[in-house]
């Protein structure tokens, strides 16, 4: 077996544990909302709409970061070198994201099939969301899987490596960057271009695609950060 | 074979801080090497960059021949059980234990098994339960069990109790004995280690101090006790390590060797000579600086508390060879 395909086994030796996290918090989300909008159907004017799968990708995201602050220096200290590691845990970012997606691709068809559950709830693909053909839908599940995944990994590499200061820093750009853009594009009077061209993209380019891009982007960096950190 | 490890002019810089000075020494096949020093000497540094954990700011590091860093057909033939590993949340101990099977291709799992059984492991208790003595012998059990060609263990027996210590070092010997392999072992309980090690590396702020066989040091240096001319007389050039003086008696610990002929002269003038253990050689040659703070017979970890008079920087203490000659004239009581 190849050192990635090992790395890739080591994360899933405690795989019941982990995917107990990820389905139980999703039920979870999944099942409030059935009671909920179960219970006050009757007083709503519209069909409900509900962000309860986000859920899902926040419990993504925390467990990524836990790739890089528990699972990256216990593989170092098991003698694997930070590329193997690296190439492993890609392959399990990216065969996990493939696997959720597809279940929730599967899932968003019972949705349908069953006209929301009987009570027209769009709990796995709200709004613009929603798109026609499985492989659309699957790549609008799995592009924002992988960003929060590569993201997740690449936040605790910043940690990893540079500690307090390093993830502070972050924090400080993520506020700081999308503050510059909006002032940008207000004193370049730039919004309705930028309207126009949100408009012009398909919803599996931007929800799907656009993620995609930018993970391989996170991931890059993931890697550049974690090749000179110490477990 | 050529040596399994070496290090040339090895420096580690932290900021302002020399975690390791220009460190130069080898390892050679199937040889169980104690590393010595005090606390933040830098002895991890030194693991973490033999085994590719961190690089060296300075110098060069070969472990199987080649520079470690990144280097798989290296590191598959390395363990580094590290004193602070981290494992996984939610992982349990079987789960470590099938990760490390997973990851040392000469794992021994029947070996791995009749460890467990030794530290009275709990298979299925979650790695984030275990006291700290139980996750010592967590990394005590990986380190041997992986029978790797270069094993590393840094401070592995923290928390253990002396019975579990005995059975590592009793397991570590017995193990080695059927299947030779080179061990770095850093610790600070000299004096339980110092039958099992074969070879002594001494770490000092960043320097190597000691480069010696366990054997050549039992006659290293010598205590000499009696009425001060009489012991200024025999200690009369040889290279001091420490003095010190009760009532109208000195104490003067001297570099060996001490031959037949030194031994009569010492009877005639009515002078004690006592053998001085490793453990007190370490810390004599270590603590030398803090001008008496730390009298004999104290325990392990005794040398930790009494810290370096402010202003004593690095440089007392020359190569490996001339060690603790320069410390002689600090060490004298004022």
């Amino acid at each position: 077996m190849s050192g990635p395909l090992r790395v890739l086994r080591l994360h899933l030796l405690a795989w019941p544990g982990a995917l107990a996290w990820e389905l139980g918090i999703l039920a979870l989300a999944f099942a409030a909302n059935l009671v909920i909008f179960g219970t006050i159907r009757d007083q709503m004017d519209s069909d409900p709409v509900t962000g309860g799968l986000t859920s899902v990708y926040a419990v993504v995201l925390v467990a990524s970061v836990q790739l890089s602050t528990q699972m990256f220096p216990f593989a170092l200290g098991l003698s694997v070198t930070r590329r193997v590691f690296f190439a492993g845990t890609a392959l399990l970012i990216v065969a996990h994201a493939v696997a959720l997606g597809a279940l929730l691709t599967g899932l968003r068809a019972v949705e349908r099939a069953t006209d929301g559950w009987g009570m027209s709830l769009n709990f796995f693909a709200p709004g613009f969301l929603a798109v026609e053909g499985p492989l659309g839908q699957l790549l609008i599940y799995t592009g924002p899987l992988l960003l929060v995944s590569f993201l997740g990994l690449f936040g605790g590499a910043v940690g990893k490596r540079w500690g307090q200061s390093g993830l502070l820093t972050l924090w400080a750009v993520v506020v700081i960057v999308p503050a510059v853009v909006v002032t940008l594009l207000t004193a370049w009077r730039a919004w309705d271009e930028v309207g126009g061209w949100l408009a012009a993209q398909s919803p599996v380019g931007l929800v799907g695609g656009v993620p995609a891009v930018l993970a391989l982007g996170f991931g890059a960096a993931a890697f550049v950060v974690l090749r000179r950190a110490t477990p | 074979m050529g040596p399994v490890v070496t290090a040339h002019q090895v420096s580690k810089r932290f900021g302002e801080v020399v975690a390791l000075d220009e460190v130069s020494f080898s390892l050679r096949e199937n040889v169980i090497y104690g590393l010595l020093g005090r606390n933040g000497a830098g002895k991890t540094t030194l693991m973490q960059i033999l085994t590719g954990h961190r690089l060296a700011s300075s110098g060069r590091v070969e472990v199987f021949g080649e520079q470690p860093y990144e280097r798989e057909r290296v590191l598959a033939r390395v363990c580094f059980v590290r004193e602070g590993q981290r494992y996984p949340d939610g992982f349990r101990v079987r789960h470590a234990l099938r990760a490390a099977e997973l990851l040392f291709p000469r794992w021994d799992a029947d070996f791995a098994r009749s460890l467990v059984d030794t530290f009275d492991l709990p298979l299925r208790r979650p790695v984030k339960k275990l006291s700290r003595g139980m996750l010592s012998a967590l990394g005590v059990v990986i380190g041997l069990a992986s029978r790797a060609p270069l094993t590393l263990f840094d401070e592995p027996y923290l928390g253990l109790d002396a019975p579990s210590r005995q059975a590592f070092y009793d397991r570590l010997l017995a193990d080695y004995a059927a299947h030779p392999r080179t061990v770095l072992l850093s610790t600070h309980l000299i004096d339980e280690v110092g039958d099992l090690v074969e070879h002594v590396l001494l770490v000092d702020r960043g320097r190597l101090v000691l480069d010696e066989d366990a054997d050549t040091l039992r006659g290293y240096a010598v205590a000499l006790s009696g009425p001060l001319e009489a012991v200024n007389a025999l200690a009369a050039g040889r290279s001091e390590l420490y003095r010190e003086r009760v009532g109208g008696l000195s104490r003067v610990t001297v570099r060996g060797p001490f031959d037949d002929a030194a031994h009569h002269r010492a009877r005639d003038l009515g002078v004690r000579v006592e053998s001085v253990s490793l453990q007190q050689l370490v810390v004599r040659l270590t603590a030398a600086r803090s001008a008496g703070a730390a009298g004999w017979g104290t325990g392990p970890g005794g040398p930790a508390g009494s810290g370096p008079p402010p202003g004593s920087g690095p440089g007392g203490v020359g190569g490996a060879a001339g060690a603790g000659a320069a410390d002689a004239a600090g060490a004298v009581p004022r």
